[in-house]
C-alpha cells in the first residue's frame, strides 16, 4: 500500500522555470504508487504552479456530466501530466447537457479546447433502464448528437464522448442475455451506433469507458455503496486507469502525432542474439517464447497498414539481420516493411537522428522500443523529445506491453494515412524509375502527375488540419490549426488543399495553403505547407501559382507572405524569392514578402503537370 | 500502532485539504475549516478508505465531520 509523499515548505520549485520538471517528477512517482491523497495533492500543488509553466502545455478541459466527477479529476489530472499537457478544468452542472450546448460560454468563456461529455445511465434513463422503450437506443443517439452537434457549431473543441459503461447497480442484467430489448442489449446497441455515428467526425472522440470498464474489470470498477451516496460510481482504485484512458484521447487531440515506430531487433523482433545464437537458434515462429515475438511482428504490421513507418535501429551485422527477415519462414515482417534501418555498431542516438534524417520527420514524431534499459536511458535523457518505450525483457510481458503501447492512437484513422502506407510500397518502384530517368525534369515527366488544386473544400477541413500540424519541414510558417480553425479560416480567407496522384498511387492531399483578407486587395498567405512524401517534384510551385492567379482574378493589388524560421523549416528560406516574391522587411526569425499577383512566376504553366482546379 | 494511524491520516488530511504543511490538522473539522467542503469530504472518505483498506458505512461517512471523529472511526476498524 503507498503512502501520500509527506509536503513540506522546501517540496515545490521558487522559480517558475522548474515548476514543470517539477511536476512532472511528481505525476511520475504517483503512477509508480498511485494514491487518491496523493493525487489530490498534486492536484492542489498544480493550482499553485505559475498559469504558463515550461515544458507543459497547457490545455483547458471542459466536463459535462450526469454524475458526481469531482473525484476523479486529481487523477485525470496527474495521467494528463504524465503527457506533458497541465489542465485546467471546468465543470459544468449536473445534466445540463443541452444548455451548454447551446450557450458554451456558460461552461468557460472562452470555451475549453477539449469537451469531455460523461454519460451515466442511471441518470440519463432514469427507471427507464429496467423497462426500456423499443426506441431508447435511437432516442439516446439523438439526444447526444444533438448535445455534439452545439458544441461543434458553438466551440472549436474536441469533443470527448464517453460511451456508456454498465450501469453501477446491476440487477437489470438478470435474463438479460438474450433480451434485445433489455438496457444491457440496448446500452450496447448505443455504444455501436455512437461509434458509427461519430468515427467520422474529426473533431469527436469516442472514450471507450466501456471497454476501459470491462479491461479493468466491471466488478472491481464500481462502488455501488458510493454511487448510492454520492452519485459517484467508481471505486477509487479505478480512477487512474480512467485518467490515463482519458489522458490518451486527450493527448491525441492536443499534441502532434508520432509517426514512426523505431525497434530494436534482439530480443525485440525475436528472441534471443542473433549474432550468437544463429537463425536457427534464436525464437520467433508459433510456439512460446517465439509466439510472443511474433504477436509483437503483428502488433507492428497493424500500425504500419495504419500508415505509422517502420524503422530498425539494431547493433547487428547489417547482412545477418537483411537476410534473416527476408528468408526465415515465421517472420511476419519482412525487409520491405521498414522504411529505413541503421544495423551497425554505432551509437543508437545517433543512428536515431540519421533515421530522422532520412525519413524526412522530426524526433518529436518517433517512437523508440529497445529491450536495453541502458539505451532507453540514453535516447530518454539525450533525446527528451522522442516517445522510449521498453520492450520487455520476458517475452511473457509482451502481451502486457502491446496492450499499454503509447502513442498510436489516432482519433480516427485518415483515409489519407492508409494512402500513406501504399504509397510506401510504390515507393520502391519509383526509386528504380529515379535512377534511370536522366535528369529530374524527364523523372518528372515520366511520372505523369495530376494535381487537383481545390479552394474551400469543406472535406478536406480535417486533412488540412492534419497537415498543418504534422508538417514541419517544407511549412513557411508553422502554425498550427484544428478542423475548427480551418473552417473559421474559410470565413475571411481562402483554404486551398492540393492532391497529388502520379502512375504509381495516389497521394491523396499532400500540400494546403491558407490566404487570409481576401476581400481586401492586399492578400496575405497564412499558411503554406507541403507534405513530406511530395518533396523533390517541383508541385509547390502549381499551389503557389494557384493562389497568385486567384489573387489577380480578385483584383488584389499585392500578395504578402512571410517565412517564420524554425529549427526545421531552413529548406523553405528561399521559397518566395525564388518564385518572384520581392524581401521587405527582415526581423528576428521572419522574413516578410510581396509581390503584384501578376509578376510571380511561380508554377510551370501546365509544362510539367496536369493540374486541374476546383472551387474556383 | 495510533500514532502511525494519526500520522497517516494527518498526511491524508493535508494532501486532500490542501492546507499548509504546518497546519494543526488535529482540530480541523467541517465546520471550522472552509475548504473541507462535500467534494474534499468525499475526496478525504476516497482517500481514507484507500489507505486504511476498509469500507465505511453511509452512515459513518457522513458522522465523520472532524479529524478527531474519522481518527476514531478509523481506530475502530
Amino acid at each position: 500500500m503507498s503512502r501520500p509523499r509527506e509536503p513540506s515548505p522546501g517540496d515545490h520549485p521558487s522559480s517558475p522555470a522548474e515548476w514543470g520538471a517539477f511536476l512532472r517528477r511528481a505525476a511520475g512517482r504517483l503512477a509508480e504508487a498511485p494514491s487518491h491523497a496523493g493525487a489530490n495533492e498534486l492536484f492542489g500543488l498544480g493550482r499553485r504552479a505559475p498559469a504558463s509553466v515550461e515544458g507543459l502545455r497547457g490545455v483547458s478541459v471542459g466536463v459535462l456530466r450526469n454524475a458526481t466527477v469531482e473525484p476523479w479529476l486529481p487523477e485525470l489530472y496527474a495521467a494528463l501530466l504524465n503527457e506533458g499537457i497541465k489542465v485546467d478544468f471546468s465543470v459544468g452542472d449536473f445534466g445540463v447537457y443541452e444548455r451548454y450546448a447551446a450557450s458554451p460560454g456558460e461552461l468557460r468563456d472562452p470555451p475549453p479546447e477539449i469537451i469531455l461529455l460523461y454519460f451515466e445511465p442511471a441518470g440519463l434513463l432514469g427507471d427507464a433502464r429496467h423497462d426500456p422503450p423499443e426506441d431508447t437506443a435511437e432516442s439516446m443517439l439523438a439526444r447526444v448528437d444533438a448535445v455534439v452537434a452545439g458544441l461543434l457549431d458553438g466551440t472549436g473543441a474536441t469533443i470527448v464522448v464517453s460511451n456508456l459503461a454498465p450501469d453501477p447497480i446491476r440487477h437489470h442484467q438478470l435474463h438479460a442475455d438474450q433480451d434485445p430489448g433489455s438496457w444491457p442489449q440496448l446500452r450496447r446497441l448505443l455504444n455501436a451506433s455512437l461509434a458509427v455515428r461519430f468515427h467520422a467526425e474529426a473533431r469527436v472522440a469516442i472514450l471507450d469507458l466501456d471497454r476501459i470498464v470491462a479491461e479493468y474489470g466491471t466488478a472491481r470498477a464500481f462502488d455501488p455503496r458510493m454511487y448510492l451516496m454520492a452519485r459517484n460510481p467508481f471505486a477509487v482504485d479505478f480512477l487512474p486507469h480512467l485518467g490515463r484512458a482519458f489522458a490518451d484521447v486527450a493527448a491525441t487531440a492536443t499534441l502532434p502525432p508520432r509517426k514512426c515506430v523505431v525497434v530494436d531487433c534482439d530480443n525485440t523482433l525475436w528472441g534471443g542474439v542473433l549474432g550468437e545464437d544463429g537463425p536457427g537458434g534464436v525464437a520467433i515462429g508459433t510456439d512460446y517464447p517465439g509466439e510472443a515475438y511474433r504477436e509483437f511482428q503483428q502488433f507492428l504490421g497493424g500500425l504500419a497498414r495504419r500508415g505509422f513507418l517502420l524503422a530498425i535501429n539494431s547493433k547487428n551485422n547489417e547482412s545477418d539481420v537483411l537476410s534473416f527477415l527476408a528468408d526465415s519462414p515465421d517472420m511476419v515482417l519482412r525487409p520491405g516493411d521498414f522504411t529505413a534501418q541503421r544495423i551497425n555498431w554505432d551509437d543508437k542516438g545517433a543512428n536515431l537522428v540519421e533515421l530522422a534524417e532520412e525519413m524526412n520527420i522530426g524526433l518529436d514524431s518517433m517512437i523508440f522500443v529497445d529491450d536495453s534499459p541502458v539505451e532507453c536511458a540514453r535516447i530518454r535523457s539525450a533525446f527528451p523529445e522522442v516517445l522510449v518505450q521498453q520492450f520487455p525483457s520476458n517475452p511473457a510481458g509482451i502481451p502486457g506491453f502491446m496492450g499499454s503501447f503509447r502513442g498510436t492512437r489516432r482519433l480516427r484513422v485518415e483515409a489519407e494515412d492508409l494512402k500513406r502506407a501504399r504509397t510506401l510500397r510504390a515507393n520502391a518502384g519509383r526509386q528504380r524509375l529515379k535512377r534511370q530517368a536522366p535528369d529530374l525534369e524527364t523523372f518528372i515527366r515520366s511520372l505523369e502527375i495530376r494535381l487537383v488544386i481545390e479552394r474551400q473544400n469543406r472535406a478536406a477541413i480535417p486533412r488540412a488540419s492534419q497537415l498543418t500540424q504534422r508538417t514541419n519541414q517544407f511549412n513557411l510558417t508553422t502554425k498550427r490549426y484544428t478542423p475548427g480553425d480551418i473552417e473559421r479560416l474559410m470565413d475571411d480567407g481562402i483554404v486551398y488543399t492540393m492532391s497529388m496522384e502520379d502512375r504509381f498511387s495516389d497521394y491523396g492531399i499532400v500540400g494546403a495553403a491558407i490566404v487570409t483578407d481576401k476581400h481586401t486587395d492586399s492578400w496575405e498567405i497564412d499558411s503554406f505547407m507541403l507534405s513530406c512524401r511530395a518533396f523533390g517534384r517541383g508541385i509547390e510551385g502549381e499551389l503557389l501559382a494557384a493562389v497568385l492567379t486567384d489573387a489577380a482574378g480578385a483584383g488584389a493589388a499585392v500578395v504578402r507572405a512571410r517565412h517564420v524560421a524554425t529549427a526545421k523549416n531552413g529548406m523553405t528560406r528561399d521559397f518566395f524569392p525564388e518564385n518572384g516574391f520581392t524581401l521587405t522587411e527582415r526581423s528576428d526569425g521572419e522574413l516578410r514578402f510581396e509581390v503584384a499577383p501578376g509578376g510571380g512566376r511561380a508554377g510551370s504553366g501546365g509544362e510539367l503537370y496536369r493540374v486541374s482546379q476546383k472551387g474556383l | 500502532m495510533t500514532g502511525d494511524t494519526a500520522g497517516a491520516l494527518e498526511r491524508i488530511f493535508k494532501s486532500v485539504l490542501k492546507v499548509a504543511p504546518d497546519t494543526e490538522v488535529s482540530t480541523l473539522s467541517m465546520e471550522s475549516h472552509g475548504g473541507w467542503d462535500s467534494i474534499a469530504h468525499l475526496n478525504l472518505i476516497l482517500a481514507v478508505e484507500q489507505e486504511f483498506r476498509f469500507m465505511m458505512t453511509p452512515e459513518e461517512a457522513t458522522a465523520a465531520r472532524s479529524f478527531r471523529e474519522m481518527l476514531s472511526l478509523v481506530e475502530s476498524r
